[in-house]
């Protein structure tokens, strides 16, 4: 078993790929199972990113051949898309809560809200609502539950801001996650919008393509792929 | 009426993962040549070193998901990523390289002097300083281990130091760095 200390040297050498394939593993496992071990790999790697991008370039731009290649591999090769799931259509959020969702792709965008702080968030947020394309939903509870009411804007240019105060704290190991749905043939589908932090205020999103609706679930810190648990507010657009 | 900003790198991984071909194109603009550039000089083959980029791109289209913006820039995961992969390759041909010297069809490579190498082309201020203000044992193992792509046993060898003192070297120096550019908001979060 590694001390605490011997562990964090190895961090330093795998973020700087010079550790042999079983030492990796065991980092691997490590950062796994420890958040702040996670955290110190992705300073260390973040270090080793800015000595890369210090120094002169080795070389100039990619050949036309490149991004041509990039184009043939990624014409047979697309995201995987999700699979299943229910049709929504008109519904209340309580059928939402009856579902597994399912989520094929989970984008976080939590670093937004890192850069910006909730009073500057409180500010863009109300500006968003002031534009005359961008759309305001509450999100509702559902039955058997205290009532939980949300709101949040939505911008033409996908970018949103929910205003989650009114949701109570989580213990430190929860956290609450946002999730979009968005209009897509033959199903609409279910996407990771961020996590929102055990207490949160004001949180961005950034959405892609025509939401039809919005939902919020309390995970394990660091938010889930894919969410069994039910919404605890959500709303969905009008078929 | 102002120009729209431009999107974030975190929103066009979005768009990626909606099969959204602008958008990785847009990030090909933006981190290309960086990727590129970081191949070369690991695996000092221009040829290999596209099909390290074509690969690394490739691969945000078939698993974007493997990027979380929680944990860092998209510039850091893609030049992790890079590095990672030319690693891999440049100790699979230096394995090869090694058998050939053994049987005799090879003369082993001319030494590099990756330290003084690196250090004149830094081209960010801060960051020489912040190497400059490493020991030499620090900076050497480093720059061996980073820009040579040797793992902290092949580094020992090459310094014949111990290995224990080695990792104790990369893992000061990474500690400094990170203090260093920290500090001056060139990494860290």
């Amino acid at each position: 078993m590694r001390t605490a200390d011997e562990m964090q040297e190895l961090i330093a050498l795998y973020s700087l790929d010079a550790l042999e394939h079983a030492e990796r593993l065991e980092v691997d496992a490590a950062v796994a199972a420890d958040a702040s071990l996670l955290r110190e790999l992705d300073e260390m790697r973040a270090v080793a990113a800015a000595l890369a991008d210090a120094v002169e370039p080795a070389t100039d731009v990619p050949s036309p051949a490149v991004w041509r290649g990039i184009q043939a591999e990624i014409a047979t090769g697309r995201p995987a898309q999700p699979t299943g799931g229910r049709r929504w259509g008109i519904g209340t959020f309580m059928a939402l809560a009856a579902v597994v969702i399912a989520v094929a792709l989970a984008v976080r965008v939590g670093n937004l809200q890192r850069e910006l702080d909730s009073v500057e968030l409180t500010r863009l947020a109300e500006a968003k609502m002031t534009e005359p394309s961008a759309f305001v939903v509450t999100l509702g509870g559902g039955a058997g539950q205290e009532e939980t009411v949300v709101e949040a804007v939505i911008g033409p240019d996908g970018v949103g801001y929910v205003m989650a105060g009114a949701l109570p704290a989580l213990p430190a190991d929860r956290t609450y996650q946002l999730w979009a749905i968005v209009a897509a043939e033959p199903e609409p589908r279910v996407v990771s919008a961020g996590v929102l932090g055990n207490d949160p205020s004001v949180a961005p999103f950034q959405a892609v393509g025509e939401i039809v609706g919005l939902a919020i679930t309390a995970e394990v810190a660091g938010g889930v792929p894919v969410s069994e648990g039910e919404p605890i507010a959500a709303w969905l657009a009008d078929a | 009426m102002a120009d729209a900003p431009s999107p974030s790198d975190a929103a066009l991984v979005v768009a990626v993962a909606r099969a959204d071909e602008a958008a990785l194109s847009t990030l090909y603009e933006r981190h290309g040549s960086a990727v590129l550039s970081l191949a070369t000089r690991l695996l000092r083959r221009r040829d290999l070193a596209e099909e390290v980029t074509q690969e690394i791109f490739t691969r945000l289209w078939t698993r974007p998901e493997r990027f979380d913006p929680a944990r860092g820039a998209l510039r850091t995961f893609l030049l992790s990523d890079t590095h990672g992969r030319s690693v891999d390759l440049l100790r699979s041909e230096l394995a090869r390289r090694a058998r050939e010297e053994r049987e005799g069809r090879m003369a082993p490579p001319a030494p590099r002097d990756l330290e003084s190498e690196v250090m004149t082309s830094v081209t960010n201020e801060r960051v020489r300083r912040a190497l400059a203000a490493l020991s030499d044992g620090e900076r050497e193992a480093i720059t061996l281990a980073y820009f040579g792509g040797y793992s902290y046993r092949e580094v020992a060898e090459q310094l014949g130091a111990p290995e224990g003192t080695i990792k104790s070297r990369i893992r000061m120096g990474m500690q400094r760095l990170k203090g260093e550019l920290t500090a001056v908001g060139i990494a860290g979060s």
